[in-house]
């Protein structure tokens, strides 16, 4: 069987991730991709259900491409495909709250940006040019998704890292702070977390922990805590390219491994 | 909100996009902050121009 160019890679796993993993002979990264990928979302919307869309009830209908689970292509089409009929009943249905739903929802949107990570990585090592020793590219934006400045870390970069990774940080605790905790909230600002969600860890523990925490009145600076939050995570994405073509640059300047040490 | 406090808050978090943005030029420390304060400064100086220039719009032609 004849590997897959990069961009048919990509598409592969973004269709299914781990698909193209599998064609590329990687099957550890495969199981990772197809658990992260599918098994993320699959678990979120089985605890959830349609009510998973309820926090996007926006229309026109062009909102529901900006959520991160539709990166995760085939399943979130699935979901969406046997997602209940536009009746009164099933709308009030989706609107009811369910226990558990900040941290459901985070798994399945998480999945879409994982599924995003694993495409990358499908396309780098369809690429071919991979050396062994060296930290892959989609290692690299995966655990900076996680933790902000963790790839660059992983790359021996560490003033980058901790300077990147920590204005990251420090601006979505910033967020957190003006919004007296409830900046990450999946159920009341769905909107804004879209972008929080790219802050990887931080954002779980925020969205599950503090996000459904009541509140009585809204905090006076909570527009400023969702923004800057939200910023974050958008800075997160930078962080994350930056780390993947960081590693990509430091690969292809590695040596070629000496026949010895290939064999 | 007061003009002060929007400043107060407005200059760190530029100075910290900047940080994230200049991290990927440079790659030591000492290089990453000072064209973060560099740009920060210029940045803040840009954007008291244009909000006095938006200040005389309101003032002249709006209120």
């Amino acid at each position: 069987m004849t590997a897959p160019t990069p961009s048919l890679a990509a598409l592969l796993s973004l269709l299914v991730p781990g698909s193209a993993h599998i064609l590329l002979g990687r099957p550890l990264r495969a199981a990772a991709a197809l658990l992260t990928g599918v098994g993320l979302f699959v678990l979120g919307w089985w605890m959830l259900g349609d009510r998973l869309f309820a926090h996007h009830l926006i229309r026109p209908w062009g909102i529901y491409l900006l959520l991160p689970e539709q990166c995760s292509v085939g399943v979130a089409a699935l979901a969406q495909l046997l997602m209940g009929s536009d009746t009164p009943e099933n709308l009030r249905l989706m609107t009811m709250p369910r226990p558990g739903e900040h941290l459901w929802s985070f798994l399945t949107g998480a999945s879409g940006v994982l599924a995003c990570i694993w495409a990358g990585d499908a396309w780098h090592l369809a690429g071919g040019t991979f050396r062994a020793g060296r930290v892959l590219p989609g290692t690299a934006a995966l655990v900076s998704w996680v933790v902000p400045g963790a790839g660059h870390w992983l790359l021996g970069q560490r003033d980058r890292a901790l300077l990147m990774g920590g204005a990251t940080l420090l601006l979505f605790v910033l967020g957190l702070a003006f919004a007296q905790g409830h900046a990450v909230d999946r159920v009341h600002a769905s909107a804004w977390w879209i972008g929080q969600v790219l802050c990887g860890l931080p954002a779980a523990l925020a969205g599950v922990l503090l996000g459904p925490r009541e509140f009585a009145a809204l905090p006076h600076f909570y527009d400023l805590g969702l923004m800057l939050a939200t910023v974050a995570g958008f800075l997160n994405v930078v962080v994350m390219v930056h780390a993947f073509t960081l590693a990509e640059d430091l690969g292809a300047r590695a040596p070629e491994p000496a026949p010895e040490a290939a064999a | 909100m007061s003009w002060l406090l929007r400043f107060l808050i407005y200059v760190p978090v530029l100075f910290l996009i900047l940080v994230v943005y200049v991290g990927q030029k440079h790659e030591r420390a000492p290089a990453i902050l000072a064209d973060a304060t560099r740009k920060t400064v210029k940045w803040t100086a840009w954007t008291v121009v244009l909000v006095v220039i938006m200040q005389a719009i309101q003032s002249l032609l709006i209120e």
